[in-house]
């Protein structure tokens, strides 16, 4: 079984149950194939996907297969339960300092999109709250024993440009996400989290209710992640983008406003054309009416920062410049980025004493990129 | 009169859980401890998500197996005195009191 066809079965089992699609054919897996295929499964996170494979007939492992994959299931769904666990208490503290939050992805998409939360598996927790409550939540977490991964460059850098922050318990190794926004760069600037905000639901889990986006607000959470997260993208965000918009009481009006007036319509067509072709599986009908309108050229130049080698050459903070508006943010971002404090230096480069020097050699790279590019681009006009 | 005849058994309220194939994984937000449930006890775990008698319990897993009740009476009761042992259930005084 070559590359091609282990990435065909993979595709398969992440779009098992999807509505309009057939049962694949039968397929066994030859064991030369079987770790690198077990592998990639786990890596996907779609263990879930693949044991309800085995159960409808058409995956057809050996036993010893079935136990290495129930196994690796098990761990994935014990992991789960950790988080949740975190949730719980972490939910509760956010409660009781009277800080508003919303659970993304994860266990909310879990438990309310998937018709069992043994079918989505998830590695960490992400909570978006208020931008003006962002500092009292970081300090909360703080404080509650969790240490965030990486200071701001500058003070007051996440209210003003950033996306989230990551914060660990050393005792629990579990990445609590605290975000602001939904995603980095300028599609994160244009939106409006607040409103977000403004549009709860919730899920049960241990003998409560959680608040999260309302399932509008999670197909909007979901496809962003899966356009402009992971390039390229990987396979649950693609499968998440479909299983909310056909299993979600989704107000389409509501999400075409959205798009309309946060710039987001390119992003949304990105992400349903990836999971259509990655999955094969059709576009949900209702989902259809946003995909119609072309997309603005502001948008389709800010897509292209989080794609390939932009992405890792600076592609989404010049995009981000360019969102910002006015020129004293404008400066406060860029001086940020070429110069932030030490720690946050240090924290970036892995080992202490991390000069500026590289960090600046870094940053006149992705300008002399960017200067070439913007050239070229303006002469073949 | 046994004070079982009148208790009322359902899950405890911070239970967290998760199906891996045909087993089940249980566990507390107040109790990291993991247990994994299979077969019979799957299924009395399932009916326990509503509260209900022992002997209400008995009737159901039965007539969901297609037994007289007398057949599963003593695996029913040794599963839920296994999960009350194992924190997971609980008497509805319990939760109440909880």
């Amino acid at each position: 079984m070559d590359e091609t066809r282990h990435d065909a079965l993979l595709r398969s089992i992440s779009a098992r149950g999807l509505p309009g699609l057939a049962e694949p054919d039968p397929i066994a897996v030859p064991d030369a194939g079987w770790v690198l295929i077990l592998g990639r499964v786990r890596a996907q996170r779609i263990t879930g996907a693949a044991m309800e494979s085995v159960a409808e007939g058409w995956l057809q492992l050996t036993d010893e297969q079935t136990e290495q994959l129930l196994s690796a299931h098990r761990r994935a769904m014990t992991w789960c339960l950790s988080v949740e666990r975190k949730l719980v208490v972490l939910s509760e503290a956010f409660q009781d300092a009277g800080i508003p939050h919303a659970v993304l992805k994860g266990p909310s998409i879990a438990h309310s999109a998937y018709p069992e939360p043994c079918l989505r598996s998830f590695a960490d927790l992400d909570l978006l709250v208020p931008t003006c409550e962002y500092e009292r939540a970081c300090a909360l977490l703080d404080g509650t024993g969790h240490r965030r991964r990486l200071p701001e460059p500058r003070p007051r850098f996440d209210v003003r440009f950033g996306k989230a922050s990551v914060h660990t318990h050393p005792d629990d190794g579990i990445e609590v996400d605290l975000h602001r926004t939904l995603v980095l760069g300028p599609f994160g600037l244009w939106l409006d989290p607040e409103e977000l905000l403004d549009h709860l639901g919730s899920f049960w889990l241990g003998g409560r209710s959680f608040p999260r986006l309302d399932d509008t607000g999670m197909l909007l959470n979901v496809a962003l992640h899966a356009a402009l997260g992971w390039s390229p993208p990987r396979l649950v965000p693609l499968r998440d983008v479909l299983q909310v918009s056909s299993a979600g009481d989704v107000e389409w009006d509501r999400l075409a406003r959205w798009a309309r007036d946060w710039r987001l319509a390119g992003a949304l067509k990105l992400a349903f054309m990836t999971a259509s072709d990655a999955l094969a599986a059709p576009v949900p009908a209702a989902a259809r009416g946003i995909l119609v309108d072309g997309t603005p050229r502001r948008e389709t130049r800010a897509l292209r920062a989080y794609k390939g080698e932009r992405r890792s050459h600076g592609g989404i903070s010049i995009a981000t410049l360019s969102a910002i508006s006015g020129i004293r943010p404008k400066a406060a971002y860029v001086s940020a980025l070429v110069a932030p404090h030490r720690q946050f230096v240090a924290a970036r480069g892995g080992v202490e004493g991390t000069s500026y020097v590289r960090r600046w050699s870094v940053l006149a790279r992705w300008a002399t990129r960017w200067i070439s590019g913007h050239g070229r681009r303006t002469r073949g006009r | 009169v046994s004070p079982r005849t009148f208790a009322r058994y359902v899950w405890a309220p911070d239970v967290l859980t998760r199906r891996t194939g045909t087993t089940l994984l249980v566990t507390r937000v107040a109790d990291p401890a993991l247990h994994e449930l299979s077969g019979g006890a799957c299924a009395v775990w399932g009916e326990l998500s509503v509260s209900q008698t022992l002997s209400a319990l008995i009737d159901r897993i039965a007539g969901t197996h297609g037994v007289e009740p007398r057949e599963v009476n003593d695996q029913v009761r040794e599963c839920v005195d296994a999960l009350l042992a194992l924190g997971v259930v609980r008497t509805e005084d319990d939760h109440l009191d909880g």
